[in-house]
């Protein structure tokens, strides 16, 4: 037996070809004989050919399941829902379905070359005489403009603004009047009463500035003990 | 003005789309008679042998098509003569979405005993069949059917067209009680 596998459209093909082929009626044949020919071909394919295979194996599965059936002389009585075929009745009937397509679908190729002997044509292109058109025409120039300005307006927005960040430079020098202009006020504060919501730099400025302050005399620091409170206080030694 | 020669235009300008005998009537504002009368007139006209177009109905209206026995000429200006057909699988699909429309996908595949989800939707995509909407299986699978242009590719005028097929039930039935007779025979 030399059958190629692209020859037919699917398994029940191949066993309506491999039924066929003994020329007698479906109702004569001993389907034993075509599910031992259906199984040696399956074993005779390709193995590499999975695609093409596998929607053979289903069928082989089901032939396999009927056949270790047929010889344990189980009968049809209890049907097994998780196969299709639960007897030979059953797959007789499923290739006599079969080719009723198969042979149906002949008569629907000669009518499919029948057809492409003659031409039609596409529509015509109608659409000029539509009524609106001319109103149609003008909204959608209107639409397209303000289209056009919004787009304007939104590029606008969009575009990135040069703007100017100056650097607020502090210095010591500035930081120390500072100091010294609350110190002539309040004679005494918390020493972290300067260092309230400042930058980083002016932080390291207000330190700086202190130190420079106790350096020249013109503040005292003064700690209790270690870890409390620290209070800077003016000294007026001019 | 000349209805008929009206309905000529008519039908040149409705193209591959067709036109049905209501769509004819209510655009000339004639009456059914008056309508097939000139449809009549007009397709003999055609039929004779000095004209190169005829009025075919096909998908439930009317049509000009060109004629079947000009083919070979039609077929020179095509530059690949392989004409492009559908495969023995897409046809074997097909008959079966026919013959039992509206069906599901697993239906098709149980009478063919192989998978047809491909061939199914390559059918879709060349608008033969379509879905019709959902059954009430569990998972509400898609139900399909044929399309127009199905009609129009087979050149079918109307569903009702198809080539005959005993599908019947009854005869199943027939056939199962033929092989209990003949078991209890033996």
């Amino acid at each position: 037996m030399n059958l190629n596998i692209n020859d037919f459209s699917g398994p029940l093909d191949l066993l309506l070809y491999m039924v066929k082929k003994k020329q007698v009626d479906i109702y004569e044949i001993d389907l034993k004989i075509v599910i031992d020919e259906y199984i040696d071909f399956i074993d005779s394919l390709d193995r590499n050919d999975l695609d093409k295979k596998s929607e053979y194996l289903i069928m082989a599965s089901e032939l396999i399941h009927l056949k270790s059936k047929l010889l344990l002389g189980f009968d049809n009585e209890e049907e097994d829902s998780e196969y299709e075929i639960n007897s030979e009745e059953d797959l007789r009937n499923k290739i006599i379905e079969y080719e009723k397509y198969k042979n149906i679908s002949e008569e629907f190729q000669k009518l499919e070359e029948n057809r492409q002997d003659y031409f039609t044509k596409i529509p015509e292109n109608l659409r000029e005489y539509l009524p609106d058109e001319n109103l149609v025409n003008q909204m959608e120039i209107k639409a397209l403009i303000e289209a056009f300005v919004d787009i304007q307006k939104r590029i606008d927005f969009k575009r990135p603004r040069t703007t100017r960040i100056a650097r607020k430079e502090i210095s010591i020098i500035d930081k120390k009047r500072y100091i010294k202009n609350i110190l002539k006020e309040k004679r005494k504060i918390e020493f972290s009463h300067l260092f309230e919501d400042n930058s980083k730099e002016e932080l390291v400025v207000t330190f700086l500035s202190i130190l420079e302050l106790c350096k020249s005399n013109e503040v005292k620091l003064s700690q209790a003990k270690n870890f409390s409170k620290i209070y800077i206080e003016v000294l007026d030694n001019e | 003005m000349n209805k008929l020669a009206v309905l000529e235009g008519l039908l040149f300008v409705v193209g591959d789309d067709g036109i049905t005998l209501e769509n004819i009537k209510n655009t000339l504002e004639i009456d059914e008679t008056e309508a097939r009368r000139l449809l009549k007139e007009l397709q003999e006209e055609y039929e004779k042998e000095s004209h190169g177009i005829r009025i075919s109905f096909l998908a439930n209206s009317f049509k000009l098509t060109t004629k079947k026995e000009h083919n070979v000429y039609y077929q020179k200006l095509i530059k690949t003569p392989e004409n492009n057909t559908l495969s023995q699988s897409a046809l074997e699909v097909l008959a079966i979405i026919a013959y039992n429309q509206p069906i599901t996908r697993i239906k098709v595949d149980e009478l063919r005993g192989v998978s047809s989800s491909f061939m199914i939707r390559k059918l879709v995509s060349k608008d033969l069949i379509k879905v019709s909407g959902k059954s009430d299986l569990p998972g509400k699978p898609h139900l399909y059917k044929t399309t127009n242009q199905f009609l129009d590719y087979f050149g079918l005028a109307s569903i009702n067209d198809l080539p005959k097929i005993s599908l019947g039930t009854d005869e199943d039935e027939e056939i199962d009680l033929y092989l209990s007779n003949y078991k209890e025979n033996n």
